[in-house]
């Protein structure tokens, strides 16, 4: 089993694994420039990755080292991040074009019908 | 203006959700949806701004009069708060300290609430001490349990807030050629971006300086068409600040979480907003389009139905109602627009205008119109509503026809007219037939000068509540003498309570307070009053 990771952590790692070891201040730049995250965000993903034993740090200046190669990761299952970030009330504070319950299929079949007896 | 206390906006607001969710019933597609959206945001405004104009018939004044048509409500509702005060001196204890308007009296509530049935002959000095106590401690608590309702309900909504904002920061740029060319087309002058995220299952908008359209890591859309569609829809909140919107509407659902009303006007206005928004993309690209739009809404789901490992499958109505809304989308008929600004105007002025509960009964019509100060017969006594800003054109003069139901008023608009009505009103209480009662309190009436005196000087504000909601008072700049009547709980006159028109007016006017004067102190004269708080 591979470690499971998020895109926004593959990010990270894509930096190592393109540029070798390199300085968290060095991803942050790197990162900034590439998706536009501030420094906080990527300090806070590689605190993430070395959690989850992707990176290791050392001294000086918070060197970081990719531990585990391009091969062996797998996706993270986005579903978890969904449920946690949607359990709450996030569409009463947000517009979101769907609701985050699951329909059931004939529900949906009978309201494509009611669209098709549109036509 | 007027200030209003928490559980008056709470009533008033409700009663108009109530009104608004009946008519969104009633007429859903036949109007614009933007209509029901205006409606939400009196509502809004109706629950956030502690103030309000003022006017003598409004519709909460007359929903008031109806449910407690036979005035016993001050009786009910009225709560006892006694104090010693010197009538010489003019100061109060024990009363409530000065009620300033907003925020700082949110919460007088309580405090009138948790007296009610107090029955008044219980005039006994440690019984009184007692509720005193009792009340204050009510008082206490309802504040502290509307607190904590209040904390409870912000920090759900803010821990939210905080987690979704915490995983959609690390969302990433979109590289999609589509995407990329929308985004350069879109005319906005806040600048939108739009990123890609794992942690939505559909596109979400959020953001109202820097909004950020994110959408689903995972491909929900089957072609480009329906991605412009879900973007176009996404780019519709953006453009009419429905960030904002929902912000305030949790604002307002925080500050009233005891009513479910406000909670009920939520979700209904968020809904609305998602009406909205899915109108205005078909309108956009022509009603012909309504069943490619429903389409994709319907087929997006799906998609995300299907990736989406966990969670069980609800029946979930939003969407449905959502697709029937769009089934039955018309074309936007002239009378169609015309009725909704219409109803729009109609409800937010009936609704909009301040209540004011002693001017409730007053200001009932009856249909009798009146010419001010000309018949005699006719014009037995004037009441005026209490509550209205003293000396302000708004005033309204309520007249009876002499069984003590409330005719007609006529507001005065022209000062002059204003200084006749206070002389005539005068005169009028001086012929009144229980005059006599005031006089053996000092009051006289000179004929040579057409004036209420006392003690030979002239009365400048004179207030007698003469039975609930029922009032005898007016205000003139030429007088001096400033006085309010005590009446006991049976009506009858126990004492006038005097000052200078400042100092009398600085505490009764525009307050919802009557003094009840109760009996001469043995020694040195002084006066024992208590403050009948509403």
């Amino acid at each position: 089993m591979g470690t499971k990771l998020f895109d926004s952590e593959l990010k990270v790692m894509g930096v190592l694994w393109r540029e070798g070891d390199a300085t968290a201040k060095h991803i942050a730049e790197v990162l900034k420039e590439e998706v536009g995250w501030n420094k906080n965000t990527t300090y806070t993903l590689i605190k993430r990755c070395m959690k989850k034993g992707a990176i290791e740090r050392s001294e000086p200046n918070f060197m970081c080292h990719a531990l585990i190669l391009k091969e062996e990761v797998q996706e993270a299952e986005t579903d978890e991040l969904i449920n946690k970030v949607y359990d709450g009330a996030a569409d009463k504070l947000f517009a979101s074009l769907l609701g985050r319950k699951k329909i059931p299929k004939e529900q949906i079949e009978r309201l494509k019908q009611m669209v098709k007896e549109l036509d | 203006m007027v200030g209003m206390r928490l559980w008056q906006m709470s009533f008033y607001g409700g009663a108009l959700i109530l009104v608004i969710a009946l008519i969104r019933r009633g007429l859903q597609e036949r109007i614009p949806r933007e209509a029901f959206l205006a409606l939400w945001a009196v509502a809004v405004l109706r629950l956030l701004v502690p103030f309000a104009m003022c006017s003598g018939f409004n519709v909460y004044a007359w929903a008031e009069d109806c449910l407690l048509e036979d005035g016993g409500q001050e009786e009910i509702l009225e709560g006892i708060l006694s104090g010693l005060g010197s009538r010489s001196s003019g100061e109060f204890f024990g009363g409530e300290g000065n009620r300033g308007e907003g925020i700082g009296v949110l919460f007088s509530e309580e405090e009138g609430g948790t007296a009610a049935g107090v029955p008044q002959e219980s005039k006994g000095a440690g019984l009184e001490y007692g509720f005193l106590k009792m009340r204050e401690f009510l008082a206490v608590a309802g504040k502290g349990i509307y607190w904590i309702g209040f904390m409870a309900s912000a920090l759900f909504y803010l821990v939210t807030y905080v987690k979704c904002w915490k995983e959609f920061r690390f969302s990433l740029p979109v590289r999609d050629t589509f995407v990329l060319e929308w985004e350069k087309g879109l005319s906005s002058k806040r600048k939108v971006s739009v990123r890609q995220s794992e942690a939505v299952a559909a596109p979400v908008t959020y953001g109202i300086f820097h909004p950020v359209i994110l959408l689903p890591k995972e491909r929900v859309w089957e072609d480009t068409r329906q991605l412009e569609f879900a973007l176009e829809h996404e780019a519709e909140h953006i453009r009419h600040f429905d960030a904002a919107k929902k912000l305030l509407l949790v604002m307002a659902a925080c500050i009233h979480w005891f009513n479910p009303l406000v909670w009920r006007m939520v979700a209904l206005a968020n809904k609305d907003m998602e009406l909205a928004c899915d109108g205005r993309v078909i309108r956009r690209y022509g009603l012909h389009s309504k069943s490619a739009y429903a389409y994709a809404l319907i087929h997006m789901e799906e998609k995300r139905c299907n990736w989406m490992a966990f969670g069980n499958r609800f029946s979930d109505n939003r969407l449905e109602e959502r697709i029937v809304a769009i089934v039955n989308m018309k074309k936007q008929t002239a009378g169609a627009i015309m009725a909704a600004v219409v109803m729009v105007t109609g409800v937010a002025t009936v609704f909009a205008i301040a209540p004011d509960r002693e001017e409730g009964a007053a200001a009932q019509m009856d249909g009798q119109g009146m010419e001010p100060a000309s018949d005699e017969a006719l014009l037995q006594e004037w009441y005026i509503g209490e509550g209205a800003e003293e000396g302000s054109s708004e005033i309204q003069y309520v007249q009876t026809d002499g069984e003590g139901k409330e005719a007609d008023a006529a507001a005065s608009e022209d000062s002059g007219l204003w200084e006749n009505a206070t002389k005539q009103l005068m005169y009028n209480i001086s012929v009144n037939e229980d005059f006599a009662d005031y006089e053996k309190f000092g009051l006289s009436y000179d004929l040579e000068q057409g004036w209420l005196l006392y003690q030979n000087e002239k009365v400048g504000y004179f207030k007698d509540k003469i039975r609930p909601n029922t009032y005898r008072r007016f205000h003139t700049e030429e007088g001096t003498v400033g006085i309010v009547v005590a009446r006991d709980p049976a009506g009858r006159i126990t004492g006038l309570y005097t000052g200078t028109v400042q100092e009398v007016m600085e505490k009764f006017a525009g307050r919802s307070v009557t003094v009840g004067i109760l009996e001469e102190g043995e020694n040195d004269g002084q006066v024992t009053v208590s403050i009948l708080e509403e």
